[in-house]
């Protein structure tokens, strides 16, 4: 079967990039990889993604001020957040969570747990977000 | 005016005093007393004298008929009676005067209203004291009457001169006026030689105490005498001793305080009530960058601008209790204060502020490098994690078979894994450097023998890159150094100047001389590193382009590690570098 959801990946390093974009396409995701903040940005204003897979740690703008104002000036309607980060405190955690991100998931992650989130997410209406992450 | 007010002068002239007063009494009632016995004897004389000649009358005819026969009577008595006699009958009438001739006396007039011919016709003994217009001087009287058989007859008068009586007093009076005359001198010299004894030392004793209380204690009050005035002097030199070492002590603690004040690394202000300044040390100088001595007397705001601090001070003042804050200074200074402010209490009441300021910047900056680092570490460990992980759950979930991709997986874990391995080489490189356990070995190193050997190693990367080596050390360029360790950041920088070096590029390796140093320069004509780059490149994990690094198997920390080993050779570390054109690392040995 084919999905129809659009996920974007924002993460610098190439490798883990390749990554996750060879198992989402695996799993016949439609699948967009940016490499630095700046261009996520960009994509992000213009496009809509049903899923962002969004790194913290990035060249340029950092995951956290994406997550931000994605939440603050969506394009076209809500999109679910999966923050990816080396970044494993609470305080990390929390602060994700505060600016919107929907699920935190810590480096080094399991890819199977990622693509559970996503299979989950796939399921479900854009709207149905709020309700089950919150 | 002064002399008059002065003890000398008070005490002379009550000794003068006392001297005229009991002499003016001495010679009041001596005077007195002189003159009533005088008369006394003088009225004694004549009355037994006057007996004597009335028990020759009492029996002779008192009449002016017989004036004759008293005449020669009188002057027969006269030369025995040292008196004038003159005698007198019941009428009054002068029978015979010793001092006037004979043909005189009966035409003296009638004596008997003189008072003590009166008193003597009466019956007694009549006395009186006048002035004689007869002999022209004061005379004593002394008249008794002449009885037969209780009935008086006539009178018999003695008169007497009394200038004796006046003479003798005059020349009593002389005596005490003269003596009384030296007496004073006496008094005089005598009072100003003993009041001088005592108000000399006096003086002394003042004009010294005004030089103790102006702080000057290098006399003594030298008075030997064991009176009053020498225990006031040695009270007053112990007081002066002990003053002059409370003082030596307390400017001791002052100067001690002062060095403290003036050497401390904190910078301290006090400021008083009006938070005025009222001191501060060189410390604060320096760290606010104030030039001018001209801030004593200013408040605390106008040379330090900043609220919270004037604030804190307020507090301390108006409350009287210590406060203690971290201060967050973005002008005049960019820096991080550990702000302690405590008030300084003067009877009961907070009277200033002490405020000493701690610039606690350096150790803010190493506490974030060092929480940056381990941020720094957790991730760079993480990351090539990540991909191992990630890689080798995928192939084990299928990708295996995915013949057109396993084995390009499986390069990236092999990949990561040995990124890994020098990631984690190098963060033990570098805590055993930071340990300062790392004992160098220092021996006599041939930097152009250890550069060749270098180069060597790297003849691969050479070959593929195509880049030409120029080592233009000069032979036996020999250092004081710890051979492993100067290997190590040789190869770090070559590795450097090739990785980030363009195809067909040039490495340079030189030396300078610099006295007792020697410079080794290695020199790459790659991309070079913007000047915002130059400062931080040193820096742990710090890298100019983080993929280009990491596709290059770059850690991040390389020169760190170099940076450390030259310092621990007490050596400089440095680069410099133009975009585009390459860049230039040198560090310095000594020799």
């Amino acid at each position: 079967m084919k999905n129809s959801k659009k996920i974007i990946i924002v993460e610098d390093d190439p490798d883990i990039n390749n990554l996750i974009a060879y198992n989402l396409r695996k799993a016949s995701f439609n699948v967009e990889q940016v490499f630095d903040g700046l261009s996520a940005e960009q994509k992000l204003s213009n496009e809509y993604f049903d899923i962002v897979i969004l790194d913290i740690m990035l060249p340029g703008i950092d995951g956290f001020d994406i997550c931000r104002n994605l939440k603050e000036n969506p394009f076209n309607g809500r999109n679910f957040i999966i923050m990816i980060s080396a970044k494993s405190s609470q305080k990390d955690q929390l602060y994700a969570h505060i600016l919107g991100a929907d699920a935190y998931l810590t480096k080094p992650f399991s890819v199977a747990a990622l693509m559970d989130i996503v299979k989950e997410v796939n399921q479900m209406q854009s709207q149905d977000f709020v309700v089950t992450h919150k | 005016m002064f002399f008059l007010k002065s003890l000398k002068f008070k005490l002379l002239f009550s000794y003068l005093l006392v001297i005229l007063f009991s002499f003016s009494l001495a010679t009041f009632f001596l005077n007195k007393r002189l003159e009533a016995n005088s008369l006394h004897e003088l009225k004694n004389s004549l009355t037994s004298q006057a007996l004597l000649i009335e028990s020759r009358l009492s029996s002779v005819n008192l009449s002016q008929a017989n004036a004759a026969g008293l005449e020669t009577l009188v002057k027969e008595l006269t030369p025995r009676i040292k008196a004038r006699i003159t005698i007198i009958d019941m009428a009054g009438n002068v029978l015979a005067e010793s001092e006037r001739p004979f043909s005189d006396t009966l035409k003296m007039e009638n004596h008997a209203q003189r008072p003590e011919v009166k008193e003597a016709l009466n019956g007694v003994t009549g006395e009186n004291i006048r002035y004689s217009s007869t002999l022209k001087m004061k005379m004593l009287y002394l008249a008794i009457p002449i009885k037969l058989a209780n009935a008086i007859t006539g009178v018999v008068r003695l008169a007497m001169p009394l200038d004796s009586v006046e003479r003798m007093l005059f020349g009593v009076r002389k005596i005490i006026y003269l003596n009384m005359f030296f007496a004073s001198i006496l008094v005089f010299v005598l009072g100003f030689i003993f009041t001088s004894g005592i108000v000399n030392p006096l003086n002394k004793i003042i004009y010294l105490s005004r030089k103790f209380s102006v702080g000057d204690f290098n006399h003594r009050i030298y008075h030997p005498a064991k009176d009053e005035i020498g225990e006031l002097a040695d009270t007053l030199n112990k007081m002066a001793q002990s003053l002059e070492e409370k003082i030596s002590e307390v400017k001791l603690k002052s100067q001690q305080l002062e060095a403290v004040f003036q050497s401390m690394i904190e910078g301290i202000i006090v400021v008083d009530k009006q938070s005025r300044i009222i001191s501060m040390n060189p410390s604060i100088k320096s760290i606010f960058d104030i030039r001018s001595d001209s801030s004593f007397g200013k408040p605390v705001i106008e040379i330090i601008r900043n609220n919270e601090l004037a604030e804190i001070v307020k507090s301390v003042l108006n409350s009287g209790q210590a406060v203690s804050r971290e201060l967050t200074l973005l002008w005049p200074v960019e820096k991080v204060f550990q702000v302690n402010a405590a008030p300084v209490i003067e009877k009961g009441t907070c009277s200033a502020c002490l405020l000493v300021i701690h610039d606690i910047s350096e150790i803010r900056k190493l506490e974030n490098m060092r929480r940056d680092f381990v941020a720094n570490v957790s991730h760079e460990l993480k990351t090539p994690l990540t991909s191992i992980k990630g890689f080798v759950e995928t192939l084990l979930e299928g990708a295996l078979e995915d013949k057109e991709n396993s084995r390009n997986f499986l390069k990236i874990v092999q990949d990561h894994a040995n990124r890994l391995d020098n990631l984690i080489s190098d963060l033990l490189k570098l805590s055993y450097l930071e340990s300062k356990g790392a004992l160098l070995k220092k021996q006599d190193v041939d930097l152009s023998k250890l550069t060749k050997e270098v180069l060597v190693g790297f003849t691969s990367q050479i070959r593929n890159k195509n880049i030409e080596v120029e080592n233009s050390l000069p032979e036996a360029l020999i250092a004081q150094a710890d051979a492993d360790k100067i290997e190590q950041v040789l190869i770090n920088l070559i590795d450097n100047a090739i990785k980030f070096n363009k195809e067909r590029g040039l490495v340079k390796v030189y030396s300078q001389d610099m006295g007792d140093k020697i410079k080794i320069i290695v020199e790459d004509s790659g991309v070079g590193i913007l000047p915002r780059d130059i400062s931080r490149i040193f820096e742990r994990f710090y890298r100019v382009d983080k993929a280009r690094s990491r596709s290059l198997g770059g850690t991040g920390l390389g020169l760190s590690i170099v940076k450390h080993i030259i310092e621990l050779h007490a050596g400089n570390t440095g680069v410099e570098s133009t975009e585009g054109l390459g860049s230039a690392f040198w560090f310095t040995l000594p020799k």
